[in-house]
């Protein structure tokens, strides 16, 4: 354990001394120009400011946090789903796979208050933008794995014996394994954000967006930045944990 | 002719190309016998590999029939009948060597406690038990190579097709993993056709050989190996061996010139 938190030191100091440095950079110009706290808060009164509701950020980061994993759960599922069947199924991959790719370049932002439009003032928007942003990153980059596995390998199970499901089963699922990853990556990154742009634009009263807009409106700048800081560790808590999971489960790589 | 387990009866095989076609196949006829060790010797790009491609069902003849046993191997209706060793080893880099060696037992029904018996029989007979959890990225190319081929023998189809399996080794791995191969082959009375680019290795291993011409790709001739087994290293600086040798290399020579 010693050793892992050395070796984590040694590859994280420089990025962990920049971020000091510019904490403490930051610190001394709120003081130098004397910028008003509305306008930016330095970092010691944002932990003062944390100290104070604390407990009440929590609560709402909480709230966020669990809108977020229902929805990328529900990301995966149909990401996942949908890739295979497009692997498995030709016609279907002619006829869905280019409205796949074109419906990528609709603006997530401008979907959210379309969707409150049509399901309004509830958590249904909410689920159904987080899923959105979750399922394209895993959808395409599942298919490129599925799609992608080597030659070779198909030749070999298939002069041995192997059916079109087994081919899938035994090769190319597994092939395709670190490609999921990257996709949930992308998505696990963006799941938070698509989550806080649901509760801006559906106007909620709970959660970390909410939060941030009320302190806004009251010009409490401060609560807004410690906003920032929830958005940012919630994503990259995220990404950490897919990172773990696939160290863990993806033992080899196709590069070698 | 009539114990032929392999049959292929004149093969074409024209591929798309920029100009046209690309005429690969012309006329092939070869069989297998049951037990038999056969080699295929071809020049680089004669159609070797294709050949296999269509033996094992993946690619259809553009002419020409192909049977395994009774089956009618025509690219469409059937594939997957043979034990395969391709020219890379390709193993599965997320199984590691006990399962990569299980694959073609599992693609043909072996119940799972009988495949694990066997693997690991196979792996202590190939001195590689103390390797059977490890990952194939782990290990050297010809331990792989010994795995590829452990992989082959263990899947339970009737014909062993083997693509120059040897063809990334050194001298010495070279001819200790021939004696092997030969030794599996005696022990478990397999059936083995081989390519390769090596007339000695050929000769060393086989009871016949076909000898391919270039594109388009015909037989030159069928060579009966005459010298008895078993076989040991020492046949390699008899002078009956490196005549043979020689005629076969003057053959090729001659052919590819003319
Ligand atoms: N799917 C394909 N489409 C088009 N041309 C092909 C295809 N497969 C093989 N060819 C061509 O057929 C010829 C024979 O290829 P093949 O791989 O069977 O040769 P080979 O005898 O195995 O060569 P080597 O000894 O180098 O492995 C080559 O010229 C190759 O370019
Ligand atoms: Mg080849």
């Amino acid at each position: 354990m010693n050793n892992r938190l050395k070796a984590l030191w040694l590859r994280g100091w420089p990025a962990f001394t920049v971020v000091i440095f510019l904490l403490i950079l930051w610190e001394f110009s709120s003081y130098i120009f004397q910028l008003d706290a509305w306008i930016l808060p330095s970092p010691s009164m944002i932990y003062d400011e944390w100290l104070l509701v604390g407990d009440r950020v929590w609560e709402h980061s909480m709230t966020t946090l669990k809108i977020t994993l229902i929805g990328f759960t529900l990301g995966i599922f149909f990401g996942i789903t949908t890739a295979i069947l497009l692997h498995l199924v030709p016609w279907l991959n002619r006829a869905f796979f280019p409205l796949l790719i074109i419906s990528q370049n609709i603006p997530i932002i401008a979907l959210a208050p379309i969707l409150v439009i049509w399901f309004g003032y509830n958590l249904i928007p909410h689920y159904i933008l987080i899923t959105l942003i979750c399922y394209f990153p895993i959808t395409i980059s599942m298919i490129t794995g599925l799609q992608q596995t080597e030659h070779h390998y198909k030749h070999l199970v298939q002069m041995m014996g192997a059916s079109k499901w087994e081919t899938f089963l035994k090769l190319e699922l597994p092939f395709s394994t670190p490609y999921i990853f990257s996709g949930l990556k992308i998505s696990a990154t963006y799941s938070v954000m698509g989550a806080v742009i649901a509760e801006w634009a559906a106007g909620s009263s709970n959660g970390i967006a909410a939060f941030m807009k009320l302190s806004l409106s009251s010009f409490k700048t401060p609560r807004v930045f410690i906003g920032f800081i929830v958005i940012v560790v919630l994503s990259f808590t995220f990404y950490l944990i897919i990172n773990v999971l696939q160290k863990w489960i993806v033992k080899w790589n196709h590069t070698k | 002719m009539s114990n032929s387990i392999l049959e292929m009866k004149q093969i074409h095989k024209y591929f798309p190309h920029e100009s046209g076609t690309l005429h690969v196949l012309n006329d092939i006829s070869l069989h297998v016998n049951e037990g038999e060790f056969v080699s295929i010797l071809g020049p680089s790009g004669s159609g070797k590999s294709t050949l296999f491609h269509m033996i094992g069902g993946i690619t259809a003849p553009s002419s020409g029939e192909i049977y395994i046993g009774q089956h009618n191997m025509d690219g469409i209706s059937r594939k997957g009948l043979i034990s395969y060793m391709p020219q890379q080893a390709s193993l599965f880099p997320w199984r590691n060597v006990e399962t990569n060696v299980r694959l073609g037992m599992e693609l043909n029904g072996i119940r799972k406690k009988d495949a694990i018996k066997q693997a690991r029989e196979g792996l202590a007979k190939v001195g590689l038990e103390q390797y059977s959890k490890h990952y194939p990225h782990a290990l050297s190319g010809g331990m792989q190579q010994r795995i590829s081929f452990l992989r082959a023998l263990l899947t339970p189809n009737v014909v062993m097709c083997l693509d120059e399996p040897f063809a990334s080794l050194d001298a010495f791995t070279r001819m200790d993993m021939q004696n092997w191969l030969v030794q599996r082959w005696e022990e478990e009375q397999k059936t083995i056709l081989l390519i390769t680019h090596h007339i000695e290795e050929a000769l060393y291993m086989s009871d016949r050989i076909y000898v391919l011409s270039d594109k388009p790709t015909s037989v030159l001739a069928t060579y009966t190996v005459p010298f008895p087994r078993p076989r040991t290293e020492s046949l390699l600086a008899t002078e009956s061996f490196t005549k043979l040798k020689f005629e076969i290399y003057q053959h090729m020579k001659q052919k590819s010139r003319a």
